[in-house]
């Protein structure tokens, strides 16, 4: 089966991999953190002057996650990280020019919205971390949202529902992340 | 999960199989000259049997050890010592014939780790690949694979997957000529590109071949195995346990008697890879492990008596009733 052919490494592997990344990237994480920390007062109090600021910030993100995360670590391990790598550059260089097209105007957000985005945000940060490190019995390998890609996709699609664009903006900078939880969901079948 | 813990004083037990079978091995009718595997090089735990590399008349054992996902542990160095063992381990039991590739992330890299650490790498028989779609990118990759395992050049160098083979055949040629490399060959697996591969193996001169085979993927029994023995190719058995799944599939089902009664086959690993090096046609299997009481069972099946033709069908036919 083709499974087989496309994840090289296994489950204690990837563990011990993004525990080790984490050190090499350290102090990285506390920059990630402030950022995220920004991100969010700025999707809670969204104003005309700073409708850009979500895209800049997912910018840098998925600029990391794609250059360093994939193409400067995971390469080591995975024949693969290089095309994930460029896909995630790709997400960066359209996050950009989405943040280039200047201020937007605020939309309401409707209540069903609202939960949703906030559910993602609440997952990317909250939930899917935290249920990892219990599920490995270590916070060694914290997927943080920002420097690992998971984490990072899951808030960027919580960040866009809830953020300034339309549902047509959402909808073309959620396919990247999107993808690369489909591909998480199919590592997790494989490793599991 | 731990591993269930193994019965270490098998090997003592297989030993004297493995001397019982030394004896008996001439003797045994109903085999091919080709099918009687030879045993040599006598370790703690018995004889390990070997076939010929056709192209030489080398004799190497009939498992070795694949290295993909296994080996691929980066720069972990609780995982990397681990490894070592695995290695270590190998050696002591008899084990040459070591598989890596470029394609599996750290794997050279580890085993360089391991190699350098180990009191002797006596006999090791280096089998790597080459995987770019581009010619002047093969000398390149060797270099790169020579170095990392920490060898001065390869004993076997394969084409991988058959990617860009025209082009890596020419320079492996060269290099064999040169003496960088000792013998060449070309890989497929999971039963892909089978018509491909017949064609290169009628075209092309070929040390070896790697293809998959274990007792549920037969497919090569067809045309490939035989046009290996007409070629003169040896045969190395990827994917011997695929990947797993035969375990998944039958460990919890009873081992018939007539198992160790006539291939000296005790566990499911006996059973899976003396089923495939008992094929005339096949030189070795190199099922890849992380753990050691898995590489060995895996070596064990090295030892004592192969099954004969009538076993291998009875073998075949088990599993398929259960
Ligand atoms: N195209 C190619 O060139 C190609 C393609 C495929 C494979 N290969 C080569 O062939 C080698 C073997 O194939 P493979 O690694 O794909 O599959 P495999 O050897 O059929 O299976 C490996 C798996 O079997 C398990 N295992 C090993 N010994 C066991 C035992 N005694 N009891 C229970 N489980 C056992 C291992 O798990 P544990 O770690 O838990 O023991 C590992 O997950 C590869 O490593 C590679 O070197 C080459």
């Amino acid at each position: 089966m083709a499974v087989s052919v496309t994840l090289p490494y296994s489950a204690e592997v990837l563990q011990a991999f993004l525990a080790g990344y984490h050190e090499s990237i350290w102090p990285a994480q506390i920059a990630a953190v402030l950022l995220i920390a920004a991100l969010l007062v700025v999707l809670a109090r969204p104003t005309p002057r700073t409708t850009r600021l979500p895209a800049l910030i997912l910018t840098a993100f998925w600029a990391w996650v794609g250059g360093v995360f994939y193409m400067a670590e995971l390469t080591h391990l995975s024949f693969l990280a290089t095309a994930h790598g460029a896909a995630c550059l790709g997400q960066a260089a359209l996050l950009l020019g989405h943040a280039g097209r200047g201020p937007e105007p605020v939309a309401q957000r409707s209540r069903a919205r609202l939960s949703f985005g906030i559910g993602l945000l609440v997952v990317a940060l909250g939930v899917y971390p935290l249920g990892m490190a219990v599920w490995e019995g270590s916070a060694a390998a914290w997927r943080l949202a920002g420097v690992t890609p998971v984490a990072t996709a899951l808030l960027t699609l919580g960040a866009l529902i809830l953020g300034p664009g339309g549902r047509w903006t959402a909808g073309l900078l959620g396919v990247i992340p999107a993808a690369v939880l489909a591909w998480a969901a199919f590592t997790a079948w494989v490793l599991a | 999960m731990p591993p269930p813990p193994r019965d270490d004083s098998r090997p003592d037990r297989r030993a004297f199989l493995a001397g019982l079978a030394g004896a008996s091995a001439l003797a045994w009718a109903g085999r091919s000259m080709d099918a009687l595997a030879r045993p040599v090089r006598p370790t703690d735990f018995g004889d390990v049997l070997t076939k010929t590399i056709p192209s030489t008349g080398e004799a190497v054992p009939v498992v070795g050890m694949g290295t993909w996902i296994t080996f691929n542990v980066g720069d972990d160095q609780a995982l990397r010592d681990h490894r070592t063992g695995i290695l270590r381990e190998f050696f002591r039991r008899g084990g040459r014939m070591i598989d890596c590739s470029p394609m599996y992330g750290s794997s050279a890299e580890v085993l360089g780790y391991g190699l350098s650490r180990l009191e002797t790498t006596d006999g090791l028989f280096s089998a790597s690949k080459v995987w770019t779609s581009w010619t002047s990118g093969g000398p390149e990759q060797i270099g790169e694979q020579r170095r990392l395992w920490g060898v001065d050049g390869f004993d076997l160098m394969q084409v991988h997957n058959l990617k860009n083979w025209e082009g890596h055949l020419e320079t492996l040629r060269e290099m064999k000529a040169e003496g960088q490399v000792r013998y060449i060959g070309v890989t497929t697996s999971h039963g892909r590109r089978h018509d491909e591969l017949i064609r290169v193996m009628e075209t092309q001169d070929l040390d070896f071949i790697q293809v998959t085979y274990n007792i549920l993927d037969r497919a090569v029994e067809d045309r490939i195995l035989p046009l290996a023995r007409d070629r003169g190719m040896a045969v190395i058995a990827n994917r011997p346990y695929r990947q797993k799944g035969l375990f998944r599939l039958f460990q919890d089902k009873p081992l018939p008697p007539w198992a160790e009664e006539q291939a000296d086959a005790v566990t499911w690993a006996d059973f899976f890879l003396k089923f495939i090096v008992s094929h005339p046609a096949v030189t070795c299997a190199i099922p890849a492990t992380s753990q050691l009481p898995h590489l060995r069972e895996n070596m064990a099946a090295a030892t004592g008596r192969l099954p004969d033709e009538k076993t291998r069908a009875r073998m075949a036919q088990y599993v398929e009733t259960l």
